[in-house]
């Protein structure tokens, strides 16, 4: 069954066609407005923690980190200082190296996930 | 016996003396509320001490044995509770400023099943605030303050399960409850010097804990020897249709069982070999202690799987929406540890795909897991790699180089496995060291009875620490 799309969905829609539009010059402007630190990872280094280990981020983060990063940023445009978004970019190049990782781990078609949902 | 020695005592040998009646649960409760109270704060260990239902349930359990209606080993025993167990009409704040005020009106399973095996509920114990769940990235992550390890209090108790560690390492209360998502019990375990259970997804009831990964979140007990362990987990594992994760399977427990054959015990590749070295002693000394018991083989090849970015992937996922509100509205930012403040935000944006895909990776892991333990009956580690961090430093700042090799904590968790954690010796700084034993699901009885047989040969888990003796 098809639904008409949210209005979520609009602005989703049009955010990533925003995004596609600001793919070459958003990484450059947000470098020179806020060149990444090289602030610690947000997760400790072994997994301690509920939340496991993210690698250690790079010096400056990278193009794909700092667009989801500013998508944060149209979201909650007030909410943080410089420092703390590009702690919030390093976070973000830490869950893409993870999910890199973990997309490279081949799936056949019928691998279901491991819930089971009951009617 | 001076009071304080009361609450190093095994839960059985306490059992046995209020059974006896040579010792009364009132006695027993106010030594604990004491020292809760007194020793507690110089620990950061405690959220709230629950004096006056602490004192009547003692009081009702020394009538109730008194004529002879004696409940069992937990009856009369007083515990500890993390705090994001709910307790009807007393805070339950999971550690975090923005929940300080928060009641339910209603108690958690966990602490409705003690209630029915007679113990008695003394205190809410501090954790890292939202069990991690936003990313920490030092000790000083809760509004109590960063857990501090009773054996050298400038450094941690371990997380989340922070003041359960402390607690019971300290001698504040025989027993507690702590949680695990992903290393949670087995770690502050380590850091405290105290044994850890966790048990395998579905054997106990989460119903009325904070949830920050329904996938994932167990809880289990905390205390001072394997068999205590066992002793509380009986009273805790069993059906719930509250908690639809529940498989009903009972955990019937009445002594250890000494194993009738060696036990295979695998040892994975690369586990020891960058560990700190009092780590690896120990860990070597562990294994010579337990002779031909077991049957050990090294270099043990771990199935080279993405098992720390499948539960990252999945804690973001499951941890986001559970706490959507909270990071939505700009509250998360009132946390303690300022990684805490921003760490939710990437988690909102998890694709749905990896979510998916790390679901879907979860069987086959399930399976690789299947097939080791068709080898080995436990899987033998270090519990931690090095001893306690300082409080004062960033975790990755401490102790560079150190590794413990494969993902072993993230594996057991993300396929479900029990673990326990035992202590057995101590490392820099004089902090204690562990060793760990994971087994297949539902294998809690080998482990326990395993860790009870290194216990009867070894006097770790007896040792108190000077300043809290």
């Amino acid at each position: 069954m098809s639904q008409a799309p949210s209005p979520r969905e609009r602005d989703r829609r049009g955010f990533l066609k925003m995004i596609a539009a600001a793919a070459t010059v958003l990484p450059v402007a947000a470098h020179a407005q806020a060149p990444a630190p090289s602030t610690p990872p947000a997760t400790p280094p072994t997994p301690a923690p509920a939340t496991p280990a993210a690698p250690a981020g790079p010096e400056h983060s990278t193009g794909e980190a700092r667009l989801l990063t500013e998508v944060l940023r149209s979201r909650y445009p007030d909410r943080f200082n410089e420092t703390q978004w590009a702690s919030i970019a390093s976070d973000f190049d830490g869950d893409l190296a993870g999910g890199k990782r973990l997309r490279a781990m081949k799936l056949t078609n019928g691998d279901e996930p491991d819930v089971t949902f009951r009617a | 016996m001076p009071d304080s020695d009361l609450l190093y005592t095994p839960v059985r040998a306490l059992a046995a003396q209020v059974k006896s009646k040579k010792l009364t649960s009132v006695k027993l409760t106010e030594t604990c509320l004491e020292r809760l109270d007194t020793l507690g704060p110089k620990l950061n260990a405690v959220v709230t001490v629950m004096r006056e239902s602490a004192l009547a349930e003692a009081r009702a359990a020394d009538a109730e044995i008194a004529k002879g209606r004696y409940r069992g080993p937990l009856h009369g025993i007083p515990y500890g509770v993390k705090d994001l167990l709910a307790t009807k009409g007393v805070p339950t704040t999971w550690g975090a400023e923005p929940y300080r005020n928060q009641v339910f009106d209603h108690d958690a399973t966990v602490v409705k099943k003690l209630r029915d095996a007679g113990a008695v509920l003394c205190a809410k114990l501090a954790m890292v605030e939202l069990a991690g769940g936003m990313g920490y990235n030092q000790a000083d992550a809760s509004f109590t303050g960063p857990g501090l390890t009773p054996w050298n209090t400038s450094f941690w108790s371990g997380g989340s399960s922070s003041g359960p560690g402390a607690a019971v390492g300290a001698g504040l209360v025989p027993f507690a409850i702590g949680s695990e998502t992903s290393g949670s019990i087995v770690t502050p375990s380590a850091y405290s010097g105290v044994t850890g259970l966790r048990p395998s997804y579905g054997l106990v009831s989460r119903h009325g804990a904070m949830a920050l990964s329904w996938t994932l979140d167990k809880l289990g007990p905390m205390g001072r020897t394997a068999d205590d362990c066992a002793l509380v987990l009986a009273a805790i594992a069993g059906p719930d249709p509250e908690d639809v994760s529940c498989t009903g399977r009972l955990f019937p427990w009445k002594e250890t069982q000494k194993p009738t054959r060696a036990l295979k015990v695998a040892v994975p590749k690369g586990c020891i070999e960058k560990v700190q070295p009092a780590v690896r002693e120990n860990f070597e000394a562990s294994l010579a202690k337990l002779g031909d018991s077991i049957k050990v083989t090294r270099d043990v090849e771990w199935p080279d799987l993405p098992w720390g970015p499948a539960v990252g992937t999945i804690v973001n996922a499951e941890g986001a929406s559970a706490f959507l509100e909270l990071i939505d509205s700009g509250d998360v930012t009132k946390l303690r540890c300022p990684a805490c403040r921003t760490g939710g935000y990437s988690a909102l944006l998890t694709p749905a795909v990896d979510y998916v895909h790390a679901m879907r990776a979860r069987r086959p892991m399930r399976a690789a897991m299947k097939k080791l333990y068709a080898s080995y009956d436990v899987v033998a580690t270090p519990t931690r790699a090095t001893v306690a961090y300082p409080i004062d430093k960033e975790f990755q700042a401490v102790y560079p180089g150190v590794s413990g090799g494969p993902p072993i904590i993230a594996a057991g968790n993300l396929t479900g496995l029990p673990a326990l954690a035992l202590p057995n010796g101590f490392g820099e700084n004089g902090l204690p060291t562990s060793i760990a034993f994971m087994g297949a699901p539902f294998s809690e009885a080998l482990l326990c009875s395993l860790g009870a047989l290194l216990q009867s040969r070894t006097d770790w888990h007896t040792r108190k620490p000077p300043a809290f003796a």
